[in-house]
C-alpha cells in the first residue's frame, strides 16, 4: 500500500469526513459553496449527499451518530465492537451494548470519502492473502483492518452463509487471519416455512449465546422491546414512503432510496433514523401534492428498478446521474423490507414479518424473522425461480412499482448472482421489462469506470426506447 | 495394475456405467460429496458423481453462467448441454457453493433451449454450512426428503435394512482405500499419487460392488511386494479446489515429485472414516457426511481443517505442499493463503497457485511453480545437511 495511506486511520478518516459534512451542512448555500472549495477530495460526494435539503441533513445526522458513536468511539460509551455483514440487523446488538460494524457500508464510505476510492485498501487485503477475485464490498474494509488502520473489533458475526459464499468467506478469512471468534448464521434454501423459521430461531439463539460467552454481555430485553417498538413505527413509515413511490411520477428522489436502506441497515431502532424517514415522507407527500417527480427538475422520463444492488462508485456519481437524467429509482433488493404491512405482500402474507414484544422469546423470534428477510438472505438463498426467490421478487416489485425496465448491478465477486443473472434477465424480459446486465463492478471502479458504465446504461435506455 | 480404474475415469460414460445402463438399471448423477451414495445404492441406483472431464469448449455454459464463475460447474453445464449426460435418469444438485448450486437453475434453463437433456428426476439438496446439532437435524430432514422423492419417482423402497447393507458396502471401500493408501504414503512408495488418485476417482463413477472387487484385487497385487516406484523423489501433498482427473497429480509427479497425500474433495479426504452401523442409519449417514467433510464451505471449521491437513502431511512425511484453487473459488483461494502460511511456519515449504478447472491449459505456468517448490525443498535439504 502507498505509504501515505498509512497517515490516517481509516475509521478516523471516515468518521471525521462525515463530522465535517455535519458541521458544514447548516451553513447557507453560498457559504457551503465556498466551503466545498476547501474540502480536499470528497467535495463531489458531499455535494451529492447534501443535495436533498432536510432529508440530507437528517441522513448525515444518522450516519454521523453511527460512525462517530459506534464505529469510531464505541469504547467511549461502553460498547464492544463486532465486525459483521451489512445485512446483520443492528437492533439486537444495541440491546447488548455492542456496536455492529457493517463492513460493506464502511467500504462504500471509503469509496465516497477517499481520493480514488478505497482501492488501496482492497489491494492491501489481497497482499494479506485474500483472493483478488473476491467480492470488492468487503475487501476495502478488510484491507484497512488488516493494515491496522482501524480500532480493533472483538469478534466476527455473519448472517450470509447459505445465501452468499463470497460474503461469508470474506469474514471467515478475516476472523481466521486475525484469530477472532467467529459465528456464522446459516440459512436454509427455502423461505418461508415453520421448519425454516425454527432453524433460524435456533441459530439466532446459538449466536446470542456465542456473543454472551465472548463478551460477557447479555440481552437487555427491556431495551430490546423499546427498540423493536421503534422499529415497528419505522417500518410503518417505510411502508408509507414506498407506497408513495408507486405514484407516477415517483415523488421520492433516487438518492433517498440509498439513504433509506443505508439507514435501515445501520439505524433500525435509532431516533435519528425515524427523523430521516419523517423527512423523506414529508418531501414525498409535498411532491405528490405538487405532481412533481423526486428529480431536481420535477420530471420523470423513466422508472428504473434495480434488480440487485446499486452502483457505489467514487463521488457517488450514480445518484447524481439519476437526477440529471430525470430517472426515478424504484428500489432494489436492499430496499424491500417485507414488513407485514407492505402491500406487495398481499396474497403472500406468510413471507412478511412483524414485531412481537410480548416476551423475550417473541423478541428473539422477531429479530430472527427480520434477519431472514434482510436483503440477500431473503431472496437469493434458493433456486432463482423458486417461490419468493429472485425472479418472483423481481417481477412482483417491478409490477408493484410500475417499472419501465430493470438494471442489474453487482460486484464481480458475487458468484451467486453472476451464476444465473442471464437466466433471470431472459425471464424478466419475457414479462415485457427490458433488462440490462451492467458489466461494471458495483464497488471497484477500476475494471470499468463510472463513465463507461454510464455510457452502457444510457445506450441501453436509448436503444430499448425507454428514454 | 490400475487399468480398470483408468477406463472408469477416462470418459463421461464409462464402460461399467454403460453396462449398468444396458441392463436397464438407473443412474443418478450428483454434484458433491454431500450426497451419501449409500442412499442411491440402497435403491439399486448407480450414484454417479458428475465430472467436467473432457470439456473442450464453454460455448454453451457461457450463455448461462456469467464470466466471473468457477469453471467446474461451467464444464458440467457444457457437457450437459452437449448431451453427454443424457444417460442419467436423475440428478441431485447440492448447495455446495453458490456456483455449483446455480447448476440447478442453469441446467433447467439450458433444457428450455436444448431438448431432452433434463433428467426426469431432478432434486435440489440443501446442505447446511456448519456442523452443529440443529444443522445436522436439518440435514437429516433434507435426506429424508431426498429418499421420499427417490422412492416415489423410481418406485423403490429404501429401508433401514437396505441402508445398513449399503453402508457396509461403502465402509468396505473406505477400509480398502485406507489400506491402499498405506502404499502411497510408505517410505518406499509402491503406488504413485496419480495411480492412487485414479483409483479413488473411479469409486465415484463405478458400481459399488464391482469397485470393491477390483479394489480387493488391486490391494492383493500391491501387497505382493511390488517394487517401489518413484524412489528418492520429493514427497508432496496436494490440497485445495476440486480436481476430477489425475492430470494435475501427474503434472506434479512429472516434475520429479511423488504425491503422497491429497486433501481434495474427489480424493481420499472424505473416505478415511467409516459410517457407524449402530442406530438409525440415516442419522449415522448425516453425521458422517457433515462432520467428516473438510470443505472450506464449513466456514466455522477452519481449525479442524488445519489439524486435518497437518496430520495428513505428517503421516505421509510430506516435504512440501501444493495448495491450488480454481479461479473464482474463494473458499479455497483465501483459505489456501492461511494454510500456506501455517505450513511455512512449521518448516514445510508450500506454494499456492490458481488455475482453471479442466484440461490443463496452463501446464507451463503450473509446472514452473511446482519446480520452484521442489527447488526450495532441495535447498532446505542442502541447508539442513
Amino acid at each position: 500500500m502507498r505509504p501515505e495511506m498509512y497517515e490516517y486511520q481509516y475509521d478516523w478518516m471516515i468518521a471525521n469526513s462525515i463530522r465535517i459534512i455535519k458541521r458544514a451542512m447548516n451553513n447557507s448555500e453560498k457559504e457551503l459553496e465556498e466551503m466545498l472549495k476547501y474540502m480536499p477530495y470528497f467535495r463531489d460526494s458531499v455535494s451529492v449527499l447534501l443535495g436533498q435539503g432536510e432529508v440530507s441533513k437528517a441522513f448525515i445526522r444518522l450516519i454521523d451518530t453511527w460512525t462517530d458513536l459506534y464505529f469510531y468511539n464505541a469504547e467511549k460509551i461502553g460498547y464492544k465492537r463486532v465486525m459483521t455483514t451489512f445485512i446483520m440487523n443492528p437492533v439486537l446488538f444495541h440491546a447488548m451494548k455492542i456496536a455492529p460494524l457493517n463492513c460493506e457500508l464502511i467500504t462504500i464510505f471509503g469509496n465516497a470519502f477517499y481520493l480514488r476510492g478505497s482501492f488501496d485498501f482492497m489491494d492491501h487485503c489481497i497482499a494479506e492473502g485474500f483472493t483478488e477475485t473476491s467480492c470488492s464490498a468487503q475487501r476495502a474494509t478488510l484491507g484497512a483492518y488488516l493494515a491496522g488502520l482501524a480500532k480493533p473489533f472483538d469478534m466476527v458475526l455473519i448472517n450470509s452463509t447459505g445465501t452468499c459464499d463470497a460474503n461469508a468467506n470474506a469474514f471467515a478469512f478475516l476472523a481466521n487471519r486475525l484469530k477472532k471468534p467467529l459465528y456464522a448464521m446459516d440459512f436454509p434454501h427455502r423461505i418461508p416455512g415453520e421448519e425454516e423459521s425454527d432453524y433460524t430461531l435456533k441459530d439466532m439463539k446459538a449466536m446470542i449465546a456465542f456473543v454472551e460467552h465472548h463478551t460477557g454481555r447479555t440481552v437487555d430485553y427491556e431495551r430490546l422491546g423499546e427498540l423493536l417498538t421503534t422499529v415497528g413505527k419505522q417500518e410503518e413509515m417505510i411502508v408509507e414512503i414506498q407506497e408513495l413511490m408507486r405514484a407516477v411520477p415517483c415523488p421520492v428522489p433516487a438518492l433517498c432510496n440509498f439513504m433509506l436502506y443505508v439507514g435501515h441497515l445501520i439505524g433500525m431502532g435509532l431516533p435519528e433514523y425515524t427523523e430521516m424517514l419523517r423527512a423523506i415522507l414529508e418531501m414525498g407527500k409535498r411532491n405528490v401534492e405538487a405532481g412533481r417527480a423526486g428529480t431536481a427538475s420535477g420530471k420523470e422520463r423513466a422508472r428504473i428498478y434495480a434488480i440487485y444492488i446499486d452502483h457505489y462508485c467514487t463521488k457517488l456519481d450514480y445518484w447524481k446521474w439519476f437526477d440529471e437524467m430525470e430517472l426515478s429509482h424504484l428500489g432494489g433488493i436492499p430496499c424491500a423490507t417485507f414488513y407485514e404491512d407492505q402491500p406487495y405482500l398481499k396474497g403472500n402474507e406468510e413471507m412478511g414479518w412483524g414485531v412481537d414484544t410480548s416476551s423475550p422469546e417473541g423478541m428473539i423470534r422477531t429479530v430472527a424473522e427480520l434477519g431472514a428477510r434482510q436483503p440477500m438472505a431473503r431472496s437469493i438463498r434458493g433456486p432463482y425461480d423458486a417461490p419468493n426467490q429472485w425472479l418472483d421478487e423481481t417481477l412482483t416489485m417491478m409490477k408493484h412499482y410500475r417499472a419501465d425496465c430493470g438494471i442489474f448491478a453487482g460486484t464481480y465477486g458475487c458468484r451467486n448472482t453472476w451464476s444465473n443473472n442471464q437466466s433471470l434477465a431472459r425471464e424478466v424480459e419475457k414479462y415485457g421489462y427490458p433488462t440490462l446486465i451492467c458489466t461494471a463492478d458495483a464497488i471497484d471502479e477500476r475494471p470499468q469506470s463510472w463513465v463507461q458504465t454510464q455510457a452502457q446504461i444510457e445506450e441501453f435506455l436509448t436503444i430499448r426506447g425507454i428514454v | 495394475m490400475i487399468e480398470t480404474f483408468q477406463s472408469a475415469t477416462e470418459q463421461v460414460l464409462n464402460p461399467y456405467a454403460a453396462e449398468w445402463v444396458q441392463e436397464g438399471k438407473k443412474v443418478v448423477g450428483y454434484t458433491c460429496n454431500f450426497v451419501p451414495g449409500e442412499i442411491l445404492h440402497a435403491a439399486n441406483i448407480l450414484p454417479y458423481r458428475l465430472r467436467g472431464h473432457g470439456t473442450e469448449s464453454l460455448d454453451i455454459a457461457d450463455a448461462y453462467y456469467g464470466p466471473f464463475v468457477c469453471s467446474f460447474p461451467k464444464c458440467l453445464l457444457q457437457l450437459i448441454g452437449e448431451g453427454k449426460y443424457k444417460f442419467l435418469d436423475g440428478a441431485i444438485i447440492t448447495t455446495s457453493c453458490d456456483s455449483v448450486r446455480r447448476l440447478n437453475d442453469n441446467w433447467r434453463s439450458v433444457a428450455k433451449d436444448i431438448p431432452d437433456i433434463l433428467p426426469a428426476f431432478f432434486h435440489y439438496l440443501g446442505a447446511p454450512y456448519k456442523v452443529v446439532p440443529h444443522s445436522v437435524e436439518w440435514y437429516i430432514k433434507e435426506l429424508k426428503m431426498l429418499i421420499e422423492h427417490l422412492e416415489s419417482h423410481f418406485g423403490v423402497s429404501i429401508t433401514e435394512e437396505k441402508l445398513k447393507k449399503s453402508i457396509e458396502a461403502y465402509n468396505v471401500s473406505r477400509q480398502l482405500l485406507t489400506e491402499l493408501d498405506e502404499f502411497r504414503i510408505a517410505e518406499e512408495v509402491i503406488l504413485s499419487g496419480a495411480d492412487m488418485y485414479t483409483v479413488v476417482l473411479a469409486g465415484t463413477v463405478m458400481p459399488r460392488d464391482m469397485y470393491n472387487d477390483h479394489l480387493e484385487r488391486l490391494l492383493a497385487k500391491v501387497k505382493e511386494k511390488r517394487p517401489p516406484v518413484m524412489s528418492g523423489r520429493k514427497r508432496i501433498m496436494v490440497a485445495g479446489s476440486i480436481c476430477d482427473d489425475a492430470e494435475l497429480i501427474s503434472l506434479i509427479e512429472d516434475a520429479g515429485a511423488v504425491v503422497v497425500a491429497e486433501g481434495l474433495c474427489f480424493g481420499i479426504r472424505g473416505l478415511a472414516d467409516r459410517v457407524r452401523l449402530d442406530g438409525d442409519p440415516l442419522v449415522a449417514l448425516a453425521e458422517r457426511y457433515m462432520e467428516e467433510n473438510t470443505c472450506p464451505r464449513f466456514i466455522m471449521s477452519y481449525d479442524k481443517r488445519v489439524t486435518f491437513l497437518h496430520d495428513k502431511a505428517e503421516r505421509a512425511r510430506a516435504q512440501g505442499v501444493v495448495f491450488q484453487n480454481v479461479r473464482f473459488c474463494e473458499f479455497h483461494g483465501s483459505e489456501n493463503s492461511l494454510l500456506e502460511s501455517g505450513f511455512e511456519e512449521v518448516g514445510i515449504p508450500a506454494v499456492r497457485l490458481e488455475r482453471e478447472f479442466g484440461p490443463l491449459n496452463e501446464t507451463g505456468r503450473v509446472r514452473l511453480r511446482v519446480d520452484a517448490l521442489l527447488n526450495r525443498i532441495s535447498e532446505k535439504s542442502t541447508t539442513a545437511e
